[in-house]
């Protein structure tokens, strides 16, 4: 031993055990109660026997938690890894004939080094590219899969693994089987699906997976369904299919296909070992970025890589298969308190000593206990309201997000990963290409807001920002943006083009065109923010003295002075014109009353702080409801610490998060008492992730005409008034803004007759 | 009976009743009286056929609907003048081409029942019908209050999912 690794384990070692070592063992203990059931049954899943998830569930997530940089996450068999491995691995064993070890073993030290190179190369942060959508669409198409080819086993049914780990083929085999369906496979396994659904909700403390196969093993062996009769098949136990033999030395192994390597075989299987790779590194890296967030750790996604594909190329040589991060059990893990890489180790070790000591007792486990298990957590992969947030997003998450999908359900797995991967780069690429147009409007103390253009308010003047990547591709998108930009009142558009980091001849092209677009329509263009390459470019373009040289700004070391000066310009430019108007003294304007915000609103604000609860917020605004009547704001407006406007919730929000588990429960026969819990599962989380911050503010000095174009646009159902130093004075909602347009048009309450209701 | 909060409990029975020829004119200030204003009128058709409501916000993006007139020619004046101007020319209008549909609710219909409503329709109010009337008006905010004293009572028992 090192002297420097010898003074810190000294040092370091008994602080750990007074400190920190009983939170991580209890958290150990929790994961493994939660996982040991799971192992069994994922290992199911990749058709190899029950014991093999337990070995994987030691050996790989005692290598992946000592090497790896998250504290929390627990590395194992994970569902749709191990439905991979399955699609893999199925039809080569259905052509060589024997057992699928083997394959497996070879398949899981490829990815390996796959996983290792990667973390070597420290190519970490390539994970950030592929989408969320990629992996919410997968997992649920896994899910459908593992339900679908998990039917063989709940019902009783001979199906070879090739044909069951296909949709299709799952599907036709279980319809063309169901008369051999054995009735009591079927039984305990719904009984073990109700249990694993049912048992938390009676008590959250309880397993449902481990109350689950308990209760249906105790069943099994009780009445006898163990052994098979001449009136009745018996219900396969985990002994049948391989015995569990409570001596964890059995697990060393020397893999047949890595000592004798068949190169033919290895071709076959790398692309599949390469989707498998980038899969478990997607989940163990999002998994523990989740925790990361809520713990406040620094993740190493390199480390993180070497440290799984360490775990894989480790694992094969004690029968281990794949392993990856499991978000359930390091879910388990962080909130059972488990405070650094040794939970992970001490689940382990727990799970250890289950094989050790309660192997006769797994032994009489039910195949179809597991089976009725895999479905109820199948379901659980399908993460309905993601799939609704996508549905009704933008057409791109549509497509990355249910491409994914459809491609796990009609591909073979390992090529659904590739299409998931490649939607999302696409996808990317896309976004990339997009050009960056905001509206710069100018700040009473002499900066400028940034706002979206439907916000903007209406001038002569339109100063546009340009930001993003101006090349090939985004040249289409800038043209359409920018005509979009035009208002009936432009007379001038800025156009600021200091974030612009690149501009070929084609996006040039444009720039004319539209120099050409504005000169047809009588609006004038200045530019500022030219840059030394750009302004070589416009020169050789002959753009430079078409727009006039009075008409260019280029870029300062101040910060938007050029952009200020183009301004002033421009002004200029409108005052000139408005000065030429013919007639324009002597044709006087029919004008309506000059209303303002500061006429219409009201001061019966509700100010709240933006990191409060929403439980808080819900009984803030109902206590109000109650006080004002009809009369409540609809809203409360969040501050910062200064006291500053900070942020919007409104009524219909909170009422929006109360709601949402509504759709996922069924409606009809629920209580008042079970309504009032779902009603109560937002309660915990704060406000500040709910509010709404890119509210449009106004001023007392706002015009009506300006209050009403936002409103309808946007269709606001209310507008935060606020004074210079950005705290709240008042509200505006459509009944006072409608009471501004009444006053504008001389549109009185009728004398003598009540306005009220009736 | 029931222990269930229902529509009936929360609606409220004092609403405005117009006729759908009224012209917008007269909708106007009734929606809009100083001294409490109507928060939406009930738009009735021949023989008492309910077609629908008005509110603030609906009758709002009615008269605007078409944002700021483009400026003639020879226009000159400011786009507020011609916003509002567009406006007082559908002053005229009856209010019967302004209303809006209003999901319905019958009054034994349970709050779980209106918050699906809610939450699957972006409206202000639902309308509670029953023998071929009206009889009131739920508003949002009286759902969001019975939601809100519901689930803020005490709580009885704790229940959470497994995956």
């Amino acid at each position: 031993m090192s002297a420097p690794l010898r003074v810190r384990l000294t040092r370091e070692l008994p602080q750990y055990l007074r400190e920190e070592a009983r939170a991580d063992a209890v958290a150990g203990l929790t994961v493994a109660v939660m996982g040991v059931p799971q192992a069994m049954a994922y290992a199911i899943i990749a058709d190899l026997p029950p014991v093999y998830g337990l070995y994987t569930a030691v050996i790989s997530s005692t290598v992946a938690a000592l090497l790896g940089s998250s504290a929390h996450l627990v590395t194992g068999p994970t569902n749709a890894s191990c439905m991979v491995l399955l699609s893999l691995s199925a039809p080569i064993v259905a052509e060589r004939g024997g057992g699928p070890l083997e394959i497996v073993l070879l398949i899981t030290f490829l990815a390996g080094l796959v996983q290792l190179a990667l973390g070597m190369l420290r190519l970490g942060g390539l994970v950030r590219y592929v989408s969320n959508s990629v992996m919410v669409g997968f997992t649920a198409g896994a899910g459908v899969l593992i339900a679908t080819n998990q039917l063989k086993n709940i019902l009783g049914l001979d199906i070879p693994a090739d044909e069951a780990g296909r949709f299709l083929e799952a599907l036709a085999a279980t319809a063309r089987e169901l008369p051999h369906t054995n009735p009591r496979e079927l039984a305990v396994g719904v009984l073990t699906g109700v249990i694993v659904m049912g048992a938390p909700r009676v008590h959250h403390k309880i397993p449902g997976a481990l109350a689950g196969v308990v209760v249906a093993a105790a069943v099994v062996w009780g009445l006898g369904w163990d052994r098979v009769t001449l009136a009745d098949a018996g219900v396969h136990v985990v002994r049948d299919i391989e015995p569990i033999r409570g001596n964890l030395l059995e697990m060393a192994h020397l893999p047949a296909l890595l000592i004798r390597p068949d190169l033919d075989l290895i071709g076959r299987l790398a692309p599949g070992a390469l989707a498998l790779a980038i899969l478990g590194l997607i989940e163990a890296t999002s998994i523990a970025r989740v925790v990361a967030s809520s713990s406040g750790q620094r993740l190493g996604f390199s480390r993180q890589f070497a440290a799984q594909g360490t775990a894989n190329l480790v694992g094969p040589f004690f029968s281990c298969f794949v392993a990856s991060g499991s978000f359930t059990r390091t879910m388990v893990c962080y909130r059972s308190g488990g405070r650094t890489r040794m939970a992970a180790v001490f689940s382990a070790v727990w799970t250890a000593a289950t094989v050790a000591l309660l192997a006769p007792l797994a032994n009489h486990i039910p195949r179809s206990a597991l089976a009725g298990m895999l479905i109820v957590i199948a379901y659980s992969m399908i993460d309905k309201h993601r799939l609704k947030l996508t549905w009704r997003s933008r057409a791109s998450s549509r497509l990355v997000l249910f491409g994914t999908l459809g491609a796990t359900l009609v591909l073979p797995l390992e090529y659904a990963i590739f299409v998931g991967v490649g939607l999302s780069v696409l996808n990317l690429l896309r976004m990339t290409g997009k050009v960056d147009l905001t509206n710069l409007v100018p700040r009473p103390d002499g900066g400028f807001d940034e706002v979206p253009f439907n916000r903007a308010p209406v001038s002569p003047v339109v100063t546009i920002n340009i930001a993003g990547d101006l090349y090939f591709a985004a040249v289409e998108d800038l043209d359409y943006e920018l005509l979009r930009t035009l208002h009936p009142e432009t007379r001038v558009v800025v156009l600021r083009m200091k974030r612009l980091r690149a501009v070929g001849s084609s996006a040039m092209a444009i720039l004319e065109h539209f120099w050409d677009l504005l000169r047809a329509r009588g609006i004038r263009l200045v530019v500022c923010g030219i840059e030394g390459e750009l302004q070589r470019v416009m020169t050789t373009s002959g753009l430079r003295s078409r727009i006039g040289e009075q008409n260019i700004f280029y870029a300062d070391n101040k910060l938007l002075q050029s952009t200020e000066l183009a301004q002033a310009r421009a002004w200029s430019i409108v005052n000139e014109a408005r000065r030429l108007e013919p007639g324009r003294a002597t044709e006087g304007p029919v004008t309506y009353a000059g209303v303002t915000a500061g006429d219409i609103l009201s001061d019966r604000v509700i100010r709240f702080g933006n990191r409060h609860q929403v439980r808080e917020a819900v009984w803030l605004l109902s206590e109000m409801q109650k006080r004002l009547g009809w009369e409540t704001p609809s809203a409360l407006f969040l501050q910062d610490r200064d006291g500053k406007l900070w942020g919007e919730l409104s009524m219909r929000t909170l009422l929006h998060e109360m709601n949402r588990d509504l759709e996922v429960d069924p409606l009809r026969g629920r209580s008042d008492a079970e309504l009032r819990l779902l009603l109560r599962r937002p309660f915990a989380q704060t406000i500040d992730g709910i509010a709404r911050q890119d509210l449009c503010r106004v001023t007392r000095d706002t015009r009506l005409g300006e209050l009403i174009v936002r409103a309808v646009q946007d269709d606001l159902a209310i507008m935060p008034v606020v004074q210079e130093d950005g705290r709240v004075i008042g509200q505006i909602e459509p009944a006072q803004l409608l009471r501004g347009v009444a006053r504008a048009l001389g549109v009185e309450q009728p004398d003598g007759e009540p306005g009220g209701r009736r | 009976m029931s222990d269930r909060i229902t529509a009936r409990d929360i609606m409220s029975t004092a609403f405005l009743k117009l006729s759908g020829a009224t012209p917008l004119r007269d909708v106007l200030p009734r929606l809009t009286s100083r001294d409490g204003g109507a928060r939406a009128v009930v738009v009735e058709g021949e023989g008492g056929v309910v077609l629908g409501l008005v509110t603030p916000r609906l009758l709002l993006r009615a008269l605007f609907r078409d944002g700021v007139p483009e400026r003639a020619p020879d226009e000159e004046r400011s786009a507020e003048d011609r916003l509002l101007d567009q406006a007082r020319q559908r002053l005229d209008d009856p209010v019967r081409t302004v209303v809006s549909h209003v999901p319905l609710a019958a009054s034994d219909d349970p709050l779980v029942r209106l918050l699906r409503i809610t939450k699957d329709e972006a409206v202000d109010c639902l309308l509670v019908s029953g023998g071929g009337s009206v009889k009131g008006v739920v508003w949002v905010a009286d759902i969001f209050r019975a939601a809100a004293a519901l689930s803020l009572t005490p709580e009885v028992s704790r229940r959470s999912g497994e995956n």
